[in-house]
């Protein structure tokens, strides 16, 4: 159990230094503060625009169109100011699991309380001995899980990256509008 | 009514949450949907983990409750269509992968502290 602690800490360690690491190189650039502050403005435009019962339907519709278009154009350079710090925030991260890889060794932090399916073993089974307990759980899997939920937990409460957004493709949320199916 | 007005625009985030029939923004919607699906998800892990719980039926319970609850919480209480903002998955997306990532943790933490 103190190994899952410290695997944990660790995790949220290496996720706060991530963040730390995109902050200092990208989200207090004025440039990013302005392409973030232009998506905040264009998305509360979109959201007014598409709540709009009054005016000219056609004319509205070319205003969302135009809107979404800029939005796109914007996030999509915010994207790639932010693709620098990711490959190399991705590079620490796979340091710091061989690290764990080797402190850790071979001895399982945890028991899982389920038998994992057969593409998920090389996740929660990695670096273990191959006579391991099939619920046996292996610390890359602990470090992986902590990164995923710490990055998350400060992305949310701090906020410093671009705004969501819509998170599926439109073919997806919708797919009459992509297919034209809808008059 | 203009001090109904300026009482609607004092509302935090977390008020608005407690009130029904409120005007929402997709963003806030879906704050206010994660912090419930990660409450939710750690909650169920500890229940879970404590309790001694294995197998497959624990994932399909998580799942079906972390769609169904904030769907009804927002559907019947907060009285949102989520048609508004472009479907079920639009609102839920980004919660569902950190919820499960936070139930597993919980999970896997208290079922091997007390059971392993």
């Amino acid at each position: 159990m103190a190994d899952f602690v410290k695997l944990l800490a660790l995790s949220l360690v290496a996720s706060g230094a991530s963040e730390a690491i995109s902050y200092y190189l990208v989200y207090r650039t004025e440039q990013f503060q302005h392409l973030k502050q232009s998506i905040v403005r264009n998305e509360v435009k979109l959201d007014e625009e598409k709540r709009a019962t009054t005016g000219n339907a056609q004319r509205r519709q070319r205003r969302i169109e135009s809107i979404e278009a800029q939005l796109s154009s914007t996030r999509s350079k915010a994207g790639s100011l932010q693709l620098r710090c990711t490959l190399i925030v991705g590079v620490i991260q796979l340091l710091v699991i061989y690290q764990v890889n080797s402190i850790f060794g071979s001895a399982p932090v945890g028991t899982l309380p389920f038998e994992p399916l057969s593409m998920f073993r090389s996740l929660t089974h990695r670096g273990l001995p191959e006579d391991s307990p099939s619920n046996a759980c292996s610390a890359t899997f602990v470090f992986v899980l902590g990164g995923l939920v710490f990055k998350s937990l400060i992305d949310r409460s701090l906020q410093l990256g671009i705004p969501k957004g819509s998170s599926l493709p439109k073919w997806v949320t919708n797919p009459e509008d992509v297919i034209g199916g809808k008059k | 009514m203009s001090a109904n007005a300026a009482e609607k625009k004092t509302l935090t985030l977390w008020q608005k949450a407690l009130t029904r029939d409120e005007d929402w923004h997709k963003d806030e919607l879906r704050a206010v949907v994660f912090w419930l699906i990660s409450a939710y998800s750690v909650f169920l892990g500890l229940f879970y983990g404590l309790l001694g719980f294995r197998g497959l039926p624990c994932f399909i319970t998580y799942f079906v409750g972390s769609i169904a609850l904030p769907s009804i919480y927002w559907t019947s209480y907060l009285g949102v269509d989520d048609e508004d903002f472009g479907g079920k998955m639009e609102v839920l997306g980004d919660s569902i992968g950190s919820g499960v990532a936070m139930f597993l943790l919980s999970w896997v933490g208290v079922y091997t502290m007390i059971h392993a």
